[in-house]
């Protein structure tokens, strides 16, 4: 069995093979100049990992950018624990002065609170300071025993009033 | 005397185009695709110039008739060359170019749908012995069914592997040996009737 499949497998390869018609290649070739060749191969940019790197790098950022929403002292939050969300911005704009610096939020930590002109005269009219006179000004500054005395009411003052139309930043001043 | 104080000629270069026809013909089959897939002519009908013997015989045996086949081989070329982009190299040059062929083939067959030319038929008495047996071969190639006829012609005609063959025809290799085997066995009754018997 083994011998006769060799043998027509030898009757097929040499009796099997036929040759081109001599024309055939020119008849190809005159096709093929005419014929445009498909969209040639990219070889020089593959967009696909670019474009998977980028959206990873997107999501990171994204994710980080989250992140430090939520971070203690990652915005003017600390600028008081109830009065907080913007308001030293608003300071600023309304003084030109310098804006609040971010602290962390937790209570212990609160170096500055926003509150309305008025609460803030109000709580700084036992002090005789000259410093604390609000007129034209939208930073006061206290320091540490002042700052502890007064801190509960200026809290309470924040939070009465989130959003003041007339703000003052008042603040520790920075050891 | 002048001759002796003549300078020596300048080497002249060899025609560039020389040069690069003897590269062509040195060069494989995957740098010529690569080059024809750039949209290089002359890479592409060195590609065909080597392979279109073959092609034809895959042709012309599977579908035994010679327009066909021609017609075959020139469809499969150009469809080759319009496709030439999405040779990736996975697989041999020549094996996609047959696999192109052969599908072009079958789909003769199918447009045909011709039954095969009886041997009765064929001159075999008027004709010399050695074109007696060929034509004795064609018409017992013909006698096979198309899918036993081209996986003998991949592997015995055109001589390809086992696995070439089965990626050539689109089926595993294992059927590929298989339909050989029945295929070497009727061809063996056929040509030898007295096997048979």
């Amino acid at each position: 069995m083994s011998d006769e499949h060799d043998r027509i497998a030898r009757l097929l390869r040499e009796q099997g093979q036929a040759e081109a018609p001599p024309d055939l290649v020119g008849d190809v070739m005159a096709q093929v100049r005419r014929e445009p060749q498909a969209t040639p191969m990219h070889r020089g940019v593959n967009w696909r990992p670019i474009a998977t790197w980028a959206a990873v790098a997107a999501a990171l950022l994204a994710v980080g950018v989250g992140i430090a929403q939520l971070a203690p002292g990652g915005s003017s939050s600390s600028s008081g624990s109830a009065g907080g969300g913007g308001s030293s911005v608003a300071a600023e704009a309304a003084g030109g002065g310098k804006s609040a610096p971010a602290y962390p939020s937790a209570d212990s930590a609160v170096r500055s609170f926003t509150v309305p002109r008025h609460e803030a005269e109000k709580l700084l009219s036992g002090e005789t300071n000259e410093q604390f006179s609000t007129v034209g000004r939208s930073t006061l500054t206290l320091d540490r025993a002042q700052w502890n005395a007064l801190r509960g009411k200026l809290a309470a003052a924040a939070a009465r009033h989130p959003h003041p139309k007339d703000p003052v930043i008042v603040r520790l001043r920075p050891d | 005397m002048s001759d002796a104080l003549a300078l020596p000629r300048p080497i002249t270069a060899r025609p560039a185009a020389y040069d690069r026809a003897v590269r062509l013909q040195d060069a494989s089959d995957e740098w010529l695709a690569g080059r024809a897939a750039r949209g290089d002519t002359a890479a592409f009908e060195q590609l065909v110039l080597r392979h279109q013997d073959r092609l034809y015989t895959l042709a012309l045996r599977v579908t035994l008739n010679e327009a066909d086949a021609r017609d075959c081989v020139q469809e499969g070329l150009i469809s080759a060359w319009r496709s030439m982009a999405r040779f990736r190299g996975d697989a041999k040059f020549s094996t996609w170019m047959y696999r192109i062929v052969m599908r072009k083939a079958y789909d003769a067959l199918d447009k045909r749908k011709r039954t095969p030319q009886p041997v009765d038929e064929l001159p075999l008495t008027v004709v010399e012995p050695q074109i007696a047996d060929r034509l004795d071969l064609d018409a017992a190639l013909a006698q096979l069914e198309p899918d036993f006829r081209a996986a003998a012609v991949a592997c015995d005609v055109v001589g390809l592997s086992m696995d070439e063959a089965a990626e050539v025809l689109g089926i595993p290799p294992g059927t590929v040996k298989s339909r050989l085997f029945r295929a070497r066995d009727r061809l063996a009754v056929i040509l030898d009737p007295e096997r048979s018997s």
